[in-house]
């Protein structure tokens, strides 16, 4: 009788505290401030990669990323247009960021919104196949197309043959590397051990 | 060397990739046309007769396709074996003994399929702007043999691209992905919307595998008697190995954009199909 009791008055207790405000006050804080700085970390590490720099650099960049052998540059290379903003449309996506927290009788919901490859795959068609994406073919490989169609393009050329094989001289051939994959499995991993984080 | 993994992977999605097209999107033609005497250099003891198609149909799964062309010479039918007569299904065309009358008039009725299928032999770049391609055309009719051997289009071409052993299960388990292309070269918006359309429902989908030795057709381009005896059917091939199914995890299709097709050297409509495969196995056993 004794032991129904002292259950029945633990369970009122742990079902009040999610509506106390110092609590909701302070797992907001906290996850809040956990996600925050996962999320800048995140961002920090995509902002320092050789192919992030390499491409927001532009057209007139050298190939840092070691993708193409040192010849030619990412951006060229892909077929971007000349004022094409590639990174800003990707960094959009990336800094997508939501938290609602559902607050239920002794139990507290997080939901957190973090970017998917799914979404980042929609935000970077390739100029000239708008069906595939960049960061894909960064990490799965890219055929020399763009910077072919982007030569044809400057010199208004149809004929070809000569230009592909200066360009081929110039351009190196594309070596497939890891990029948002890796940082996004981290992110995701940092935000499943939210989970585990106590409130102390 | 002996066959392994890729050669196996290809050559079955080979086969499931022309069965898939045909039969989902019946992207197959009957003909009846004339045939025409031509010599080819590398088949001396044989009398060729082309027809103006090349890549006929030969698997008898694809329902309302002529398997076994109907050939009619000066003397009436020709039945296959008569005077020695084979079908070369790769060059459409029709092989006789040395002895057969070059003058005799051969006409027949056979189908031939909306896209060849060729495993591609260079990059995706290359295969787009080297525009070396003969057009067989699906829409004209034309008065003359189709050349042997030399790709032509409308054609899909399948490239093998990355491949990775992501780990699975304990015991070496491991789940191997990889990437394959198909550049696909159509000659109008129908025709490539049509195949795109296809191969975008083929996503989560599993196909059978086909053992290297299993490939259909022989040296002369005819079903190979000894492994069909009766005739080739995809789906009894794939369905042979039920315990070894490779599956289609996503498929993303894309055309070449407008612009780009402007400054491109050939006169096609270009798109492309990523397929991402998946197999479970034991790669180091």
């Amino acid at each position: 009788m004794a032991k129904n009791f002292s259950q029945q008055i633990q369970r009122q207790i742990e079902g009040q505290y999610t509506k106390e405000r110092v609590y909701r006050k302070a797992v907001k804080e906290k996850v809040s401030q956990e996600l925050l700085s996962l999320r800048e970390n995140f961002l920090a590490e995509f902002e320092k990669h050789p192919i992030t720099r390499e491409i927001e650099a532009g057209p007139s960049a050298s190939n840092s990323s070691g993708t193409l052998s040192g010849k030619g540059n990412l951006f060229s290379f892909i077929g971007f247009p000349a004022k094409a903003k590639p990174i800003a449309a990707l960094r959009k996506v990336l800094e997508k960021h939501a938290i609602r927290f559902n607050h239920g009788r002794g139990r507290t919901t997080v939901i957190i919104d973090a970017p998917t490859m799914d979404e980042i795959i929609a935000a970077t068609p390739l100029p000239w196949a708008t069906g595939r994406s960049w960061v894909r073919g960064i990490e799965h490989g890219l055929s020399g197309l763009g910077r072919y169609l982007n030569t044809r393009r400057r010199t208004g050329s149809r004929s070809g043959g000569g230009i592909q094989v200066k360009n081929k001289l110039r351009g190196g051939k594309f070596r497939n590397t890891s990029y948002l994959s890796p940082l996004l499995n981290k992110y995701y991993k940092g935000i499943e051990k939210l989970k585990r984080t106590s409130l102390k | 060397m002996k066959p392994v993994y890729q050669h196996e992977l290809l050559n079955s999605f080979y086969l499931w990739f022309d069965n898939y097209l045909m039969k989902k999107g019946q992207a197959y033609k009957t003909f009846t046309t004339d045939f025409y005497y031509y010599s080819d250099e590398r088949i001396q003891d044989k009398v060729v007769f082309g027809s103006p198609y090349k890549q006929w149909v030969y698997d008898k799964g694809i329902t309302g396709a002529t398997i076994n062309p109907t050939v009619s010479g000066d003397d009436g039918a020709i039945a296959e074996g008569t005077s020695g007569m084979t079908f070369d299904f790769d060059n459409g065309r029709l092989l006789f003994d040395s002895d057969f009358n070059t003058g005799t008039s051969i006409s027949g009725q056979y189908t031939v399929k909306d896209f060849n299928i060729y495993v591609a032999n260079q990059n995706e770049e290359g295969l787009i702007t080297e525009g070396k391609y003969k057009t067989n055309s699906r829409y004209t009719r034309s008065l003359t043999y189709v050349a042997p051997y030399e790709q032509a289009t409308p054609a899909a071409f399948l490239a093998l691209g990355n491949t990775i052993n992501n780990p699975l299960a304990l015991g070496g388990e491991d789940n191997t992905v990889t990437d394959i292309t198909a550049v696909i070269f159509a000659e109008n918006l129908y025709q490539l919307d049509g195949a795109l359309s296809v191969f975008a429902d083929s996503t989560r989908i599993s196909f059978g595998n086909v053992a290297f030795t299993g490939s259909p057709l022989g040296e002369y381009g005819d079903i190979k008697d000894a492994a069909y005896p009766t005739g080739y059917d995809y789906n009894n091939s794939a369905a042979s190995s039920d315990s070894e199914k490779y599956y289609i995890n996503n498929v993303n299709v894309s055309k070449i954009s407008d612009s780009a097709d402007k400054v491109l050297p050939i006169d096609l409509f270009v798109g492309f199909v990523d397929f991402e495969i998946y197999k479970y196995r034991f790669p180091r056993s």
